[in-house]
């Protein structure tokens, strides 16, 4: 019963979230009382088509890899959501695709980056690209089966939620359109433009006289406030609102 | 043409009523593997097809050929939450004179896909038309859990009424949603509507 009151509350509370912030503050909650830690939610794109929509707090590290290297197109949970509408854990992975060592690669990484077990409810809306939305424990944590359930429902609502602030009245396909320019503190702004000139944690810790973790926030935020996923969207999209100028970026 | 067929009006519609229970029979039955009754091989008709059974059609209006449909229960009497699926209500089941039971969603397969959409958004907008019209305030809806997205990118404000459960290896949830003139605003300004898609209520409700 107390697992259906929490999901309920999450529901109702998820369906008035107007930012990527917000959608951020309940999904960490959520996720915790669920044993979980971290969350991917969003649509299957590969760079070259732009992302509608990532709303995710795995490890930079993590990120950052997948999308160097392309990972979508080699992650066997992305895979998987096309083989089985209803929702898997990892662990069943193999049992719905043909797990090559490429994806087992992949796999090991994300355990590496600190992606202990996972759990991924595939997200299918008629007319828009694949979707999904994961959830991973953290470090030797296991994924308890009660909340599994309740779980799907969080990612449901939580995607359309995303969905719904991604959109704003009247738009047009551009990205640039859908969402409004996200107001970044000074601070945070700081930390983005020594980012841009490609600034370690540490290195724009020493610049401004602040911890690295503390910096390292700062650039966290500032992602969350974009809805953006690396540090490298994040550059491109404070430039193109123009919070960042290409002549601080580059007359260094 | 989206047309609201009723106990009182059916006789009017048998050919969009026909198409409609064959479309259904190749979508629940064919192609979704669902284990509901059919009907001389080629219908899928139930105990909720009955005298208190709203269905909210839209039809070809050259050859009243059966496009899409979708099938509202009242809840005062039995139907599938109450019946059939009590289990995945937590909570109680919401019932009501303002309260129906949306059912039997349905695209007829021969819609080619780039219609299929313009459809859908027809249906669900002509179906919070009709709840407007009837002071109807709740929806709720049995679904597996592979459709909830789609039902929520639809624009409504849905809850659930209860964990999902396994039922003969599928997850399946219940679900209450909210419908009103806000709900109304929001649909038609998100598929693009200005104006009423239903043809006027054949039963305007006596207050």
């Amino acid at each position: 019963m107390s697992i259906f009151r929490d999901v309920q509350g999450f529901v109702r509370e998820v369906n008035q979230v107007a930012t990527f912030d917000a959608l951020h503050g309940l999904l960490d909650g959520m996720v915790r009382e669920f044993g979980f830690y971290y969350y991917a939610i969003g649509h299957h794109v590969t760079f070259a088509k732009g992302t509608l929509i990532q709303v995710s707090n795995y490890p930079d590290a993590w990120i950052e890899a997948a999308h160097e290297r392309d990972f979508v197109a080699q992650d066997p949970v992305l895979i998987a959501c096309q083989n089985s509408a209803a929702a898997f854990r990892w662990s069943e992975l193999a049992q719905i695709i043909n797990l090559t060592d490429d994806h087992k690669k992949v796999l090991l990484g994300a355990a590496r980056a600190g992606l202990a077990e996972g759990f991924t409810v595939p997200i299918n809306v008629p007319g828009e690209c694949a979707g999904s939305c994961s959830f991973a424990t953290k470090r030797q944590r296991t994924i308890r089966d009660t909340v599994l359930p309740g779980t799907q429902y969080v990612g449901c609502f939580a995607f359309e939620a995303a969905r719904r602030i991604v959109r704003r009245p009247g738009n047009k396909t551009r990205i640039r359109d859908l969402s409004p320019v996200p107001a970044l503190t000074s601070r945070q702004l700081d930390c983005v433009l020594l980012v841009a000139r490609g600034k370690s944690d540490w290195e724009i810790g020493k610049l401004l006289g602040i911890a690295p973790e503390t910096a390292h926030q700062h650039v966290e935020m500032a992602k969350r406030r974009y809805g953006v996923p690396t540090r490298t969207q994040l550059v491109v999209r404070a430039l193109f609102d123009n919070q960042l100028g290409f002549q601080d970026v580059i007359n260094r | 043409m989206v047309q609201i067929i009723t106990a009182s009006n059916r006789h009017l519609f048998a050919t969009e009523l026909d198409g409609m229970h064959r479309d259904r029979k190749r979508v629940f039955v064919d192609w979704l593997k669902w284990k509901v009754p059919v009907t001389d091989g080629v219908y899928e008709i139930d105990q909720f097809d009955n005298d208190g059974a709203v269905y909210v059609v839209a039809s070809d209006a050259r050859n009243r050929k059966h496009l899409a449909s979708l099938r509202l229960l009242p809840t005062d009497r039995p139907h599938l939450l109450s019946a059939v699926f009590p289990q995945l209500c937590d909570d109680g089941i919401p019932t009501g004179p303002d309260t129906f039971e949306l059912t039997r969603y349905c695209v007829s397969p021969d819609v080619p896909k780039s219609d299929a959409q313009g459809l859908r958004d027809l249906i669900w907008l002509a179906a919070v038309e009709y709840a407007v019209d009837r002071h109807i305030r709740r929806y709720t809806c049995v679904t597996h859990l592979q459709f909830l997205s789609q039902i929520l990118a639809a624009g409504w404000e849905a809850e659930p009424l209860g964990l999902p459960k396994d039922v003969d290896g599928e997850q399946i949830g219940a679900i209450v949603v909210h419908v009103g003139h806000k709900t109304l605003a929001e649909v038609r300004r998100r598929y693009g509507y200005r104006n009423r898609v239903l043809e006027r209520d054949p039963e305007p409700k006596v207050a």
